[in-house]
């Protein structure tokens, strides 16, 4: 199992230039995610929180201040190196799952592990594997058109820790699923953060998504205002 | 699954789009092969006329045939070892056509058996019998004669009394008959007429010897014009390659057509998936790998296409084979598709699906995951 590292912000900000205006849309934020911990950002829209996911993914870089998950700082990596870097450290689940349609669930649970050196018996194992965690075994060779929401939901997930991340980002997880499917969701990310001891920093609109997380912090404007839980 | 699975796997999703994509290549690819061939074997026709060097001696009005009395008289002259003629002619069935040579029983010496791709046996039965025509396969079979068996041939000089002697081998539908065979069928007129005499010349005195024939008919009414075969064949090659020229100057349009569909189509099914490579990218594929994905892709559909576009000619031509009578009668003898030509078609088409997928490509990797991932 990867080793759980924490994620550090240490006063960040983030700006946009649009329309000859500089947008701040995150404005010297500290969080630091402790290893292992599950923590939920919330926040209205624009708030900032799915920008902080970004950063810490190393899809965005912060205009100041440093974000650091465990000693790595991937804003300052080459574009290879925070590739490589994103592949072994990062499992990503969108609001949007982003499956590729042309693939059955274990090809598109398989496509993470391309990029290891793992032999295609490895592969296939971990795939496996990842599946049974999930409770997805029986649907392993259906496209993501015959699945429902909740489903390939579940499938992204299994995409995003098939590799063994260090943390594990997840935008809106539960926002385009019904309540039901959502519950399901949260179990199945409570479970991860439980037993496999994954960092889990989780963007949601939903309260009663944030009441799972260990940690509930909240944004406004791209400040943290509000702070509650462990 | 693979990388290369991962990047074949959209082609597969999107069957129609790629069939589509592929047949349009195809077509384009099959023409240039075709066109690519007619060039090939015009060059090894000219590359043929130059390792037997012989002189054409014609009327000295371009394309009039000249009396027969020429070639006694320059036999007479005895100017060389071994001379020869030889007169096309051609078969009168609009649904099978096919040449006739006629060619005298010194022809061997001048213009050996295998490059009428005639066995020697063959060719020495056919020696003995001046009523022997050697045929093609396809003649054979279109008539369904049998070797030794006497038969009639409708031609343009009237129907032949023929004795099949032999099958010569190839898949060109043209039979070779003795001078005199043909000669015997024609009107009084033009009896002992020949389009051209072919001699052998020692290849560094062919100048010279043209000059010689030359002068002999001089001051007679029937003056001549005596050029190395090879400049005839020229002269031929500048009409006959006017059609490969055309041909490839519209295969370049049909190819660059192509090109513009290919483009597109494969510009419009990554415009579509633009969030799937984000999604690539935001799991860490780098831009590198991301290019491979589609230029693998694109690649495949090209080559999927050449593969066909280059097969369909190759495989018409070694089950069925086609001749054109008309250029047959130019010295072109038959159309060959040679590997040279599919393999050049199948590069191409490779080069097709590298060319056409670097813009596309390029916008796609040069967007950050983020906004590939927003599909913007």
């Amino acid at each position: 199992m990867g080793e759980s590292l924490p994620v550090r912000f240490e006063d960040v900000t983030k700006g946009y230039r649009r329309g000859g205006q500089e947008i701040i849309v995150l404005n010297g934020i500290d969080i630091t995610v402790n290893p292992g911990e599950f923590v939920a950002l919330m926040g209205p829209s624009g708030s900032g929180k799915s920008t902080l996911l970004n950063l810490a993914a190393g899809l965005d870089a912060p205009t100041a201040g440093r974000v650091l998950v465990g000693n790595d700082e991937p804003a300052r990596m080459s574009a290879n190196d925070v590739c490589r870097w994103r592949a072994q450290h990062v499992g990503y689940i969108f609001q949007r799952y982003h499956l590729l349609a042309v693939l059955n669930a274990a090809q598109n649970i398989e496509v993470p592990l391309l990029l290891t050196n793992l032999s295609r018996r490895e592969r296939e194992d971990r795939v496996k594997t990842t599946l049974e965690l999930v409770g997805l075994q029986e649907r392993s060779h259906h496209y993501p058109h015959m699945l429902s929401g909740g489903q390939e939901q579940r499938v992204a997930i299994a995409r995003a820790i098939v590799t063994d991340p260090t943390i594990l980002l997840a935008d809106e997880p539960t926002g385009d699923l019904d309540h039901q499917s959502a519950h399901e969701i949260l179990d199945l990310m409570c479970l991860l953060n439980e037993r496999m001891n994954k960092t889990i920093l989780m963007v949601t609109h939903d309260p009663k998504a944030g009441e799972r997380a260990q940690r509930l912090m909240k944004l406004e404007k791209g400040f943290l205002y509000q702070e509650s839980g462990a | 699954m693979t990388k290369m699975g991962l990047a074949l796997a959209s082609l597969r999703h999107r069957l129609l789009r790629t069939m589509l994509t592929v047949m349009s290549i195809a077509v384009a690819i099959a023409i240039f092969t075709a066109t690519a061939s007619i060039a090939y074997r015009v060059k090894a026709v000219h590359k043929a006329a130059q390792a037997y060097p012989r002189l054409v001696t014609f009327a000295s009005v371009w394309g009039e045939d000249q009396p027969l009395s020429h070639y006694r008289e320059i036999q007479n002259a005895k100017l060389f070892d071994t001379i020869d003629y030889l007169r096309f002619f051609r078969g009168v069935d609009d649904k099978f056509r096919y040449s006739l040579r006629a060619v005298s029983d010194n022809m061997p010496n001048v213009i050996p058996p295998d490059y009428w791709r005639v066995a020697p046996d063959v060719f020495d039965r056919w020696l003995k019998d001046k009523q022997g025509f050697v045929a093609s396969p396809e003649m054979m079979k279109h008539f369904g004669w049998q070797v030794g068996q006497l038969a009639t041939l409708p031609t343009n000089i009237g129907p032949l009394s023929i004795r099949i002697s032999g099958v010569s081998e190839g898949y060109y539908t043209f039979g070779v008959g003795h001078y005199d065979l043909f000669d015997q069928a024609l009107p009084l007129a033009q009896r002992g007429k020949v389009r051209n005499i072919v001699s052998i010349a020692t290849p560094e005195q062919m100048d010279q010897m043209a000059a010689k024939i030359d002068a002999l008919f001089e001051k007679t009414s029937d003056p001549t014009l005596t050029m190395p075969l090879d400049m005839y064949h020229a002269a031929n090659m500048d009409q006959a390659t006017m059609i490969p020229d055309l041909l490839n100057n519209v295969s370049v349009l049909i190819l660059l057509v192509t090109m513009l569909v290919s483009g597109s189509s494969l510009s419009l099914s990554l415009r579509e998936r633009q969030s799937e490579f984000g999604s690539l990218q935001a799991m860490g594929f780098t831009r590198g790998q991301v290019l491979i994905q589609i230029f693998t892709e694109s690649i495949a559909t090209n080559f999927l296409g050449g593969l066909v576009g280059a097969g369909i000619p190759f495989l018409l031509w070694h089950t069925k084979g086609f001749s054109i009578a008309s250029v047959e009668a130019r010295g072109l003898e038959f159309i060959v598709v040679p590997p040279q030509a599919c393999l050049m078609g199948i590069g191409i088409s490779i080069a097709l699906g590298f060319l056409v997928a670097i813009l596309p490509a390029a916008r796609i990797v040069r967007q950050d995951p983020l906004t590939n991932l927003a599909g913007r």
